[in-house]
């Protein structure tokens, strides 16, 4: 009895709690009305009322920044920020990528020129032939002297072609004929301590017929036939190295000219002058004190006339360009007779060199001028060319190889800068068309003379890659 | 003021300035990021009192604002404004028998990692050696990663990926010139590598596509790696997000 009357009692009850609750509620609401009512009616609007979850109250988008990209990380991230995103460089096994598939991973991109690249030039009379190395490649290409390639074709192909890891070739920045047997001597720079010899009748991927153990960096090659001896220039010594033409594997020099009086500084082309017992030879203009000797070889044993690496530490400094002028049995630590050298003369990394010994004409490819400058062989001091062939029409760009044809009347040049080679009047002034072009590539095709691209820089503010050669 | 045959340089990217050692002239040479044609550099060090020899690698801590140049038996380091004829401002010793001439710095960890191409006469392995950034005068490696799990023969190059505490490694081949397929860019940890470890990841081989690496860098916004090979003659562009 007593429970029946309880019922109707506690619903009673429950009814009048709800409606309190209801009235409270409207109550808290209108106060906080009351309390935002001094406020926008945005912000009023805004005013979020509780859900029971998450809800998103705010956008507001980061900065772009340059450089790396801090990652996303979890609530379950170690200790701290900085352990945290080097977590790929922690504990082995990370669950990151397989490393052997990752080490079969193609490049997206590279960056290749396609065509050879031509550095130096040499011409046999004998056979009518040009002969150029292709530092691009690893090449040395053989064309008909006469080659002319036709505005429409993609470029010329060459009569012969030797390449590949058989011969050696690598970057080769000098070139010489024999002009009795068509024998080719090619100087490899600074990746192979060897000058390779190839037969005329060689192509392809062969060992060369003969081989002459060199110093690191030599550069340019010139011989004398009438003392049959060969010379070639040293960059990284700053020197100059002569062997008997004979001179094959480990045959060491006969003589060698290195010192601080030679004003050797980063030498590059050699020119001789048999007739009047001279050499010429290019310098771009770095030098430092050395020590000279053979005790100074350091570990290497002793080998007579072999250039010593010793210098002295903080003694380097840079001296204009240059031609410096020696006598054709120079030795050791000798000055020059003369040095051609200052603004009027126009030498900037005078590279390619040769002489006329009828008519003493010093021939020089000027590199970064894309010109080719003509001195009397005796001039001296600040001298301006006698002539100079420049201009568009010339099409030289970059030219670092030269070659004189004193039975056809003309000289040639090898241009590193447009994948071509071509063939000018000896007497060639000014702004003067070629007589001849061997193109290796298409016309307009850019050279990007890579050459043994020892480094590389990214400079992430304007997204370009730096390659110094 | 350059020369052919330069095997080193470094970008600053707050700078926007690039660094080349040029041994030749033994010169250090700072030029604007946006230099271009015949530009004499803003800065150069050369001169009695710099101990530059050979200088022929090169890094940057673009933070800390220095350069590193690794010299045989110390390790020079300058000021990124050095000009002229000026000292270093901190020598590392190397220990005896060590001799380096490739470097990296990991300008967050402050770890200078160093090493040497073809390792001293004595080793067969050359070795990575992990160097506090700030040490000077006699220094002793914090770390050293080498011997045959490595598989470095021989080393080209180093570069840093800072935020990560990597190094990357251009592993050459020391027998001859030519292809050589044995070689790649390893990574190994600036923080976590220690001692005959493998490298984390190879790029580009063993037995890849590269033949002698030499040059190396970073590109963070686009995970990926930056690799010049002297036989392929090429500069290559390798996407490596794992390392990001």
């Amino acid at each position: 009895m007593a429970e029946r009357k309880m019922k109707p009692l506690l619903q009673s009850s429950l009814w009048m709690f709800a409606i309190l609750a209801v009235a409270a509620g409207w109550l808290l609401t209108a106060n906080e009305g009351a309390v935002l009512s001094n406020e926008s009616s945005l912000a009023l609007r805004s005013v979020r009322k509780p859900s029971g979850a998450a809800q998103l109250v705010s956008i507001e988008p980061l900065p772009i920044v340059e450089g790396a990209e801090c990652q996303w990380l979890p609530a379950s991230a170690g200790a701290g920020l900085v352990a945290v995103s080097q977590e790929v460089g922690g504990p082995r096994g990370t669950g990151m990528a397989s490393p052997a598939e990752a080490a079969k991973r193609q490049p997206i991109r590279r960056i290749h020129d396609p065509y050879p690249s031509f550095s130096s030039v040499a011409v046999d009379l004998k056979d009518d032939e040009v002969v150029l190395t292709d530092e691009n490649l690893f090449q040395v290409l053989v064309y008909d002297r006469r080659t002319n390639t036709p505005p429409t074709a993609g470029f010329s192909e060459p009569k012969r072609m030797l390449g590949g890891v058989n011969t050696k070739i690598e970057f080769q920045c000098g070139v010489y004929v024999d002009p009795e047997t068509g024998d080719i001597y090619a100087v490899n720079n600074d990746t192979v301590d060897t000058l390779v010899i190839f037969s005329r009748e060689q192509r392809g991927n062969v060992a060369p017929a003969a081989e002459l153990h060199t110093p690191h960096g030599t550069f340019g090659i010139a011989v004398s036939e009438s003392r049959q001896e060969l010379f070639l220039t040293v960059q990284h010594t700053n020197a100059l190295v002569v062997w008997n033409k004979s001179a094959r594997n480990q045959d060491h020099p006969i003589r060698l000219l290195q010192g601080n009086r030679t004003q050797l500084a980063d030498p590059h082309g050699i020119a001789v002058d048999s007739k009047r017992g001279l050499i010429f030879v290019t310098n771009h203009g770095s030098s430092r004190e050395l020590r000279v000797g053979n005790a100074n070889q350091g570990r290497r044993a002793a080998i007579p006339n072999w250039p010593a690496g010793g210098q002295v530490a903080g003694s380097g400094r840079m001296v204009p360009s240059s031609i410096t002028v020696y006598a054709i049995d120079a030795q050791g630590d000798t000055a020059p007779l003369r040095v051609i050298t200052g603004p009027k003369t126009n030498l900037n990394w005078p590279t390619g060199l040769a002489v006329n010994e009828e008519t003493g004409e010093l021939f020089v490819a000027n590199d970064m001028h894309d010109e080719v400058l003509v001195f009397p062989y005796d001039a001296e001091g600040d001298v301006a060319p006698k002539r100079a062939l420049r201009g568009p029409k010339t099409g030289l760009k970059n030219p670092t190889g030269l070659n004189l044809d004193l039975k056809n009347n003309e000289f040639w040049v090898a241009n590193f800068g447009n994948h071509t080679a071509a063939a000018y009047r000896l007497d060639a002034e000014g702004d003067t068309p070629p007589l001849r072009r061997i193109r290796s590539g298409p016309v307009d095709e850019p050279a990007l003379m890579i050459g043994n691209p020892g480094s590389v820089a990214y400079d992430s503010n304007r997204e370009q890659i730096l390659v110094p050669n | 003021m350059l020369a052919r045959t330069m095997h080193g340089i470094a970008y600053h990217r707050l700078r926007d300035e690039f660094f080349v050692p040029q041994p030749f002239a033994q010169s250090i040479l700072a030029f604007r990021g946006s230099t271009a044609g015949d530009e004499a550099p803003v800065r150069y060090i050369q001169g009695s009192r710099t101990q530059l020899n050979n200088p022929s690698r090169i890094d940057v801590d673009p933070i800390h604002d220095e350069i590193f140049i690794p010299e045989g038996e110390q390790m020079l380091v300058f000021s990124a404004t050095a000009h002229g004829n000026v000292a270093p401002i901190r020598v590392m010793k190397m220990p005896p028998g060590v001799r380096v001439n490739v470097v990296a710095v990991d300008h967050v960890n402050n770890i200078v990692i160093a090493g040497n191409e073809t390792g001293s006469p004595e080793e067969r392995y050359p070795r990575l050696l992990f160097l506090d950034r700030t040490a000077s005068g006699d220094v002793t490696p914090l770390r050293v990663v080498g011997g045959p799990k490595t598989m470095m023969t021989a080393m080209f190059s180093l570069r840093a990926h800072s935020e990560k505490g990597l190094v990357l490694l251009a592993m050459q081949s020391p027998v001859e010139s030519g292809p050589r397929d044995e070689v790649f860019v390893g990574v190994w940890s600036n923080l976590h590598d220690n001692g005959d470890v493998a490298p984390r990841w190879t790029i580009g081989g063993p037995y890849g596509v590269l033949k002698q690496p030499r040059g190396i860098d970073l590109d963070a916004k686009n995970k990926s790696v930056i690799v010049t090979d002297k036989v392929l003659n090429s500069v290559l562009t390798f996407y490596f997000p794992e390392i990001f």
